[in-house]
């Protein structure tokens, strides 16, 4: 027998052997996801958590981090409750998840709703995203004191989106820390049209996000603080203020998380965090953060429960303080 | 005719009174920030609850003695279109689009269409394929599936 | 001159035969989009939003505008043949459009509506070239009090439009309204009207309650009268070349009509959080009510459906130049581009129109191509499409019927809509039959929610005083108008009965 010989004779069944184990072993790492995987959004097609959603589901339409499509499945309405209610509603299933805002926390205690977070499984805390004050170029304020004086003397405008939910907060809660009149608070139904009032004077200051009101500055608006801890790291942001530095204690964001129903099995509560751990260090992803003043965080189960936890006593409070909790 | 516009407009009176008790609960006043929530519809309310008063008044005065539905033959065929329809709802919620569609568009062509056989199957396999394809494939668009789904026995 | 010079390098981008090769493919897929009800140019575009990483940006935007375009295009088709509005803004075709069907002229609708779609488009198109940065300036002059008081004036032009008893006019346009009050209510963010339920929270969408209304409906009264007397002689459809040039010759003869439409419509579109469907009312109830024959509306006037469509695709169009110039989204279609900029790693805002002028200049030349090639599609297949007609009724009527539930479902996924579109259907069946009309109840949908929140902004914005409508200049001008428009017909009414008596008088 030739080397030759005995070596096909191996040969072989020894590539058959491997073939199988490697099918085998990509059948194992495969079992989740066997079929499309929805990602609801609690926003119409256009709404700000329906561009992130969609920038996400970009990001693994180009590098395929699952085999399988991630489609968008919008329900808008009740700030977030209907959405919720149908994921809530969706126990064991494996292929749906949720992309949450702070109205995830806002919405169950203020609408009185029979959930609240705890009964949803936490899958990936993203980001925070950021609240600075924006004012027009063309206005006095210069910083967040002269804003405030003004703001002490008489009711001022202000805008945001929808009602009793994150911008009104964050208002409400300035109201509260530096004893201003009350705000003349406008509500609107996106970012955008917020932009746009601020950017046509129709209002005097709003708490945009950066990738909302950021396009506008420095041509048309000015960010006079932001209300977080760590200033923003954006280029041509870095003279502003966080609350504190500026006279006001006061740190708030919004959370970029990603929930599902609950019951899941354990081989798709690891795929979905496994999916959200290769899209946190997605190159783009870490672009896109640093460009519109996302502070990356990679947060999961215990972790992100604990985190929405404390999240839930912070808006007990602010509602508490606004009167809309009893 | 007169019935149905009577009942019509008892229905209307209905609905507005409905609102008005709600526009209660929620406060009609014009407050320090112009109207609160119940305002605007307890408006429409009222409007809606007049007009409703004049169809129900002259409703009582119409004497033409047209009926509601052309004839027989057409009541019967409006009963069953919407029947069928009801049908379908009710197989979207339970049983999905997909064996919804064929169980709806097979009974309609057979009953209401009277076609034969062979059309009725071919029509039903092409029209559930087509959305099949159409929506989940092409638009990937999820349609709600039917329970065959969830337990991994079917496509859809 | 220098905008010459852009359109001329705009140009150059969007003829390059891969460009238009996907320009192409964006139209036909946008058509096809358009045709389905509930799946709109919105979701067309973000539908594909996710392939577009594979190409250069200035690529992108163009396939995804000819999504867009092609949604704008498509939406009548299934208005004019079984009055099922394949998009919002295609309501208002139903008024006409499907008269003209039933009467055996689909054709001709349909040839119509494609002409002042295309004419729509390239009017706006040159708006866009013109002056683009300036309207967009302007656009951002407009706060709650001035929408406020463009609704009114699309409001006053909509005396006219019921038709029938005004008691059961009033009837459908106050159950609109209400129907619009259900859901979180903005300002208060309270719910109203549903009843303790989270399902009602989502409120009633224009959509599906349109598509039972029209479309259901519909389908109950033509499967009452299959029997009776008058349909048995079956009207079949005319399937032909001709109806291509008759419609040119109706678009001729419309035409100062149909570019007023157009222009009307743009400027509509451009103010932010309006959109192609207030403008394509608005263009229908101005034709109607400064129309020499008002009666021949709704009975299958071509003109009901000229006025609508043209002023729908210059609004469409129009809402997309927020966004261009400034990076404000007009529109939710132009909130989804929005996004893709991002994906595609631009930045928007107002620095986009001078830092990249192949991606902005690339998409406006694109208009004009696209509005030229879509139009050559359509009017292609027109024939075929009329021909859908003589498919038989008992095969028809289920594929109309799934697609009614299907197209209700997809806009928000939500089996509350499914079940609206049911309920509408029977709703809108006893409301026609019992001589309700229904186009009031349209409008009163699409526009009571915004003209709600529109009032109730300026109002915090004024501390509740009414004076805020009449002491900003732009508001004050149109509220003026509107209440002009509000005063005419009752003016009209008053001159022709006072003609009347006077020319009994004497004799």
């Amino acid at each position: 027998m030739t080397m030759k010989a005995l070596r096909s004779r191996f040969a072989v069944p020894f590539l058959l052997l491997a073939a199988s184990l490697f099918v085998l072993g990509g059948v194992a790492e495969a079992a989740w996801p066997e079929r499309p995987v929805e990602f609801t959004i609690s926003a119409g097609v256009g709404g700000g958590a329906d561009q992130y959603a969609r920038f996400l589901i970009g990001l693994n339409v180009k590098n395929n981090y699952i085999a399988q499509p991630i489609i968008p499945v919008n329900k808008p309405g009740g700030a977030g409750a209907v959405a919720m209610q149908s994921v809530l509603g969706q126990k064991g299933n494996d292929y749906q998840m949720l992309i949450t805002l702070n109205s995830f926390i806002t919405t169950p205690l203020f609408q009185n709703l029979p959930f609240t977070f705890r009964d949803f499984t936490p899958v990936a805390l993203l980001a925070l995203d950021n609240f600075p004050l924006w004012v027009h170029k063309d206005s006095p304020y210069k910083t967040l004191d002269d804003f405030l004086k003004k703001a002490k003397a008489e009711s001022v405008t202000v805008c945001g989106t929808g009602s009793k939910q994150e911008d009104e907060i964050v208002f409400r809660a300035i109201e509260k820390l530096a004893g201003t009149q009350p705000f003349k608070y406008i509500p609107f139904k996106g970012g955008g049209d917020v932009a746009k009032n601020l950017v046509g004077k129709h209002c005097e200051a709003t708490v945009n996000q950066v990738s909302e009101a950021g396009p506008f500055f420095p041509d048309y608006l000015r960010p006079l603080v932001v209300f977080q801890e760590k200033r923003l790291d954006i280029p041509g942001y870095e003279n502003v203020p966080t609350g504190k530095e500026a006279g006001l204690d006061f740190n708030y964001n919004m959370m970029r998380a990603i929930f599902a129903p609950p019951g899941m099995s354990k081989e798709g509560v690891d795929g979905m965090v496994g999916l959200f751990k290769k899209i946190s260090e997605d190159p783009e992803w870490i672009a896109f953060a640093k460009k519109t003043g996302l502070q990356r965080e990679f947060l999961t189960g215990e972790a992100l429960k604990k985190f929405a936890e404390d999240y839930e006593k912070l808006h007990i409070k602010i509602m508490k303080d606004a009167g809309w909790l009893k | 005719m007169r019935k149905g516009e009577l009942i019509v407009a008892a229905i209307f009176f209905i609905i507005a009174c409905v609102v008005v008790g709600e526009a209660f609960r929620l406060g009609f006043r014009w407050g320090l920030s112009g109207p609160q929530a119940g305002f605007v519809p307890l408006g429409e309310a009222l409007l809606l609850m007049i007009s409703s008063v004049v169809i129900f008044i002259s409703g009582l005065k119409d004497k033409s003695g047209k009926t509601f539905f052309i004839d027989k033959r057409g009541m019967t065929e409006a009963v069953k279109i919407f029947g069928t329809a009801v049908l379908l709802t009710v197989g979207i919620i339970y049983l999905g689009v997909y064996v919804a569609t064929i169980l709806y568009a097979a009974l309609f062509s057979r009953w209401l269409g009277k076609h034969k056989w062979t059309t009725v199957v071919i029509f039903t396999v092409i029209l559930t394929l087509a959305i099949f394809v159409g929506m989940e494939k092409g638009l990937k668009l999820s349609l709600p599936k039917s329970p065959l789904y969830w337990k991994g026995l079917f496509f859809f | 001159m220098d905008t010459l010079v852009h359109l001329w390098s705009g140009l150059g981008v969007a003829m390059q035969p891969f460009s238009l090769l996907m320009m192409t493919l964006g139209l036909i897929l946008g058509l096809a989009v358009g045709v389905l009800p509930g799946l709109g140019g919105t979701a067309g575009v973000a539908l594909l939003l996710p392939v577009t990483v594979f190409v250069a940006p200035e690529v992108a935007i163009i396939f995804l505008g000819a999504i867009y375009w092609g949604a704008l295009f498509g939406g009548v088709i299934t208005s004019v043949l079984f009055a099922i509005p394949g998009e919002p803004w295609s309501v208002a075709l139903i008024f006409d459009g499907y008269p003209m069907s039933k009467q055996g002229r689909s054709g001709l609708a349909l040839a119509a509506s494609f002409l002042s779609s295309f004419v729509g488009i390239i009017i706006a198109a040159f708006f866009f070239v013109a002056a683009a940065l300036p309207l967009a300036l302007l656009a951002l002059r407009f706060g709650p009090p001035e929408m406020f008081a463009i609704m009114m004036l699309a409001f006053s032009t909509f005396v006219g439009l019921g038709t029938g008893k005004a008691s059961k006019t009033l009837v459908s346009t106050a159950f609109g309204l209400l129907l619009t009050a259900v859901g979180l209510d903005i300002v208060t963010g309270r719910p109203r009207l549903t009843f303790g339920t989270i399902t009602w929270m989502s409120g009633f969408d224009f959509v599906p309650v349109t598509i039972g209304l029209f479309g259901l409906g519909e389908i109950l009264i033509d499967g009452e009268d299959r029997f009776s007397a008058e349909a048995r002689e079956v009207i079949l459809a005319k399937v032909g070349w001709a109806d291509i040039k008759e419609g040119m010759r109706e678009i001729w003869k419309f035409f100062p009509q149909t570019v007023m439409a157009s222009i009307m419509g743009f400027f509509v579109g451009v103010l932010p959080g309006t959109g192609a469907t207030p403008a394509s009312f608005l263009g229908y109830g101005l034709a109607k009510q400064y129309s020499k024959n008002p009666e021949k509306y709704g009975k299958g006037a071509i003109e009901g459906i000229i006025a609508p469509q043209s002023a729908a695709n210059a609004a469409g169009a129009g809402s997309l130049l927020p966004m261009i110039t400034l990076g404000i989204p007009g529109s939710p279609t132009a909130a989804v581009l929005l996004a893709g900029l991002y994906m595609w790693g631009l930045w928007p805002g107002p620095r986009l129109f001078l830092e990249q002028p192949a991606f902005v200049w690339g998409l406006i030349a694109s208009l004009f191509l696209a509005a030229l090639v879509c139009l050559i599609i359509c009017l292609a297949f027109t024939p075929m499409l009329a021909a859908i007609m003589r498919i038989p009724w008992g095969l028809l009527t289920p594929i109309i019927v799934v697609a009614c539930f299907v197209g209700s479902y997809v806009m928000r996924n939500l089996m509350f809509d499914v079940i609206c579109t049911l309920a509408f259907g029977l709703i809108g069946y006893i409301m026609k039959k019992l001589k309700y009309a229904l186009a009031p109840m349209a409008v009163a949908l699409v526009l009571g929610d915004m003209t709600e929140v529109f009032l109730r902004q300026s109002l915090i914005m004024s501390d509740g005083s009414f004076a805020i409508f009449f002491t900003r200049p732009i508001a004050a001008v149109c509220m003026s108008f509107a209440l002009l428009l509000f005063a005419f017909p009752a003016f009209k009414l008053y001159r022709e009965k006072r003609k009347a008596r006077v020319s009994i008088g004497p004799g």
